[in-house]
């Protein structure tokens, strides 16, 4: 081996250049190793010396000592690789009864809400209602995991929905799409809703009143701008259902 | 079990994630996650980031394990390059930003590796070793501190305290020495 005191200043280039090897070590710059995948995917001899490297170097990772990811992790990969529903499927009711029994159990949990902020009502333009009603909640949560990904206030005096995401993140490319499921009826987009900060949404006009007690809201991924055909065509992400406070 | 049916099973589950099998994904994250992480950590040093990267390798898993030809290359080593590969491209992503918590990534204990997620057959790993003890242990260092970390060229110079030409001819040198090594 070349005593390290004599190294030459100017280290081999060129032909002499192991970059196959220097790309699998990772001592790329990050415009260099954009190169270096170009050319793995358009020189198949590169490709091949870099598959050798790899499968030569890996033993090293054997030093590192292995870590534990939280809980969480597989049921986030699992939703993201869950098939997505056929939009048939999207008008069987009996699909959406399913996922109301999971709803059900959050229901108990509602007893948090009392703690949740309360959309403030706007000044007395007109003269508020004289009894204004209590408003509702929902926890729309992950039916994998059954965490709370979006709290859904239900303001009567106003009809209108209080959206507050908690943390609930899209695949890329994906927008978040609010869907309301009033009993025993087909689902009706209430919307794409911002993940990173409240909203709030008017309650369709046929549906204020009774009819939203019972009804399911789900949030389903789809194309950005929200589904094309007006009819959810992505997975569901989280669902849950009103409980009067 | 040993490393070869180990090996043997990981191949299969991952022919099997290529048939859009839950199950099979499901297999492969339970034998290779704990070792992932700690390959993607130990660049990153940042577990929020780190699962963030570990959960876009198992969705790249998903999406082409059709590409894996185990007849080419052993699962592990498949899975560890694409850990390491995603990793390093989000340290490059970071630009300029100060690391922080390298204490974390340091301090965690050198536990022997998982059993299932072992690192192939002992033979490969003697045969590196033995090629890498030819080395000046000052160049076999860096190499070894830059597979970890997936550092730079510069931020390994700098990590070392030598200059950048010095390092890059000590890497290119071992890189040249190792692949004749490991050639015969």
């Amino acid at each position: 081996m070349t005593d390290a005191t004599h190294t030459p200043p100017n280290p081999p280039e060129g032909e002499e250049r192991p970059l196959a090897g220097e790309y699998v070590l990772g001592v790329l710059d990050g415009a260099e190793r954009v190169e270096a995948e170009a050319r793995l995917s358009a020189d198949p001899a590169f490709a091949r010396a870099v598959a050798w490297w790899e499968e030569r170097l890996t033993p090293l990772a054997a030093d590192i000592a292995a870590a534990q990811p939280s809980e969480g992790l597989w049921p986030r990969i699992q939703a993201l690789v869950a098939e997505p529903l056929k939009p048939s499927a999207w008008s069987n009711v009996a699909l959406w009864r399913g996922l109301t029994a999971g709803a059900m159990a959050l229901a108990a949990a509602c007893a948090v809400i009392a703690i949740l902020p309360r959309p403030a009502l706007p000044p007395a333009a007109t003269p508020a209602p004289a009894r204004p009603q209590a408003a509702e909640v929902a926890l729309i949560a992950d039916p994998a995991t059954n965490k709370p990904m979006i709290v859904a206030t239900l303001d009567h005096g106003m009809d209108q929905v209080m959206l507050t995401p908690m943390g609930m993140k899209m695949p890329e490319g994906r927008d978040a799409e609010l869907w309301i499921i009033p009993e025993g009826q087909k689902a009706v987009s209430l919307g794409v809703i911002p993940m990173d900060k409240p909203m709030r949404i008017p309650m369709p006009k046929d549906l204020r009143g009774e009819g939203t007690y019972t009804a399911l809201l789900a949030v389903t991924d789809e194309p950005i701008g929200g589904s094309p055909t007006g009819v959810a065509t992505g997975s569901v992400r989280a669902s849950g259902k009103f409980a009067k406070a | 079990m040993d490393a070869d049916s180990s090996r043997a099973l990981l191949s299969r589950a991952i022919a099997r994630v290529a048939n859009r099998d839950q199950d099979a994904l499901k297999y492969v994250y339970r034998h290779t996650s704990a070792k992932l992480l700690g390959v993607v950590l130990r660049i990153l040093n940042d577990r929020e980031e780190a699962e963030d990267v570990l959960q876009d390798v198992y969705l790249t898993v998903w999406n082409k394990a059709d590409r894996f030809d185990p007849e080419k290359a052993s699962p592990i080593t498949w899975l560890v390059s694409l850990a390491r590969n995603r990793a390093i491209d989000r340290l490059r992503s970071r630009g300029t930003r100060v690391m922080a918590g390298v204490e974390e990534a340091e301090a965690l204990p050198d536990a022997a590796p998982l059993a299932p997620a072992r690192i192939e057959a002992d033979e490969d790993r003697q045969r590196l070793d033995g090629c890498l003890d030819q080395l000046d242990p000052k160049h076999s260092g860096a190499v070894r501190k830059a597979f970890f970390e997936g550092l730079t060229y510069d931020a390994l110079a700098q990590a070392v305290g030598v200059p950048l030409g010095t390092m890059k001819s000590w890497i290119r040198r071992s890189l040249i020495s190792l692949r004749a090594c490991l050639e015969t």
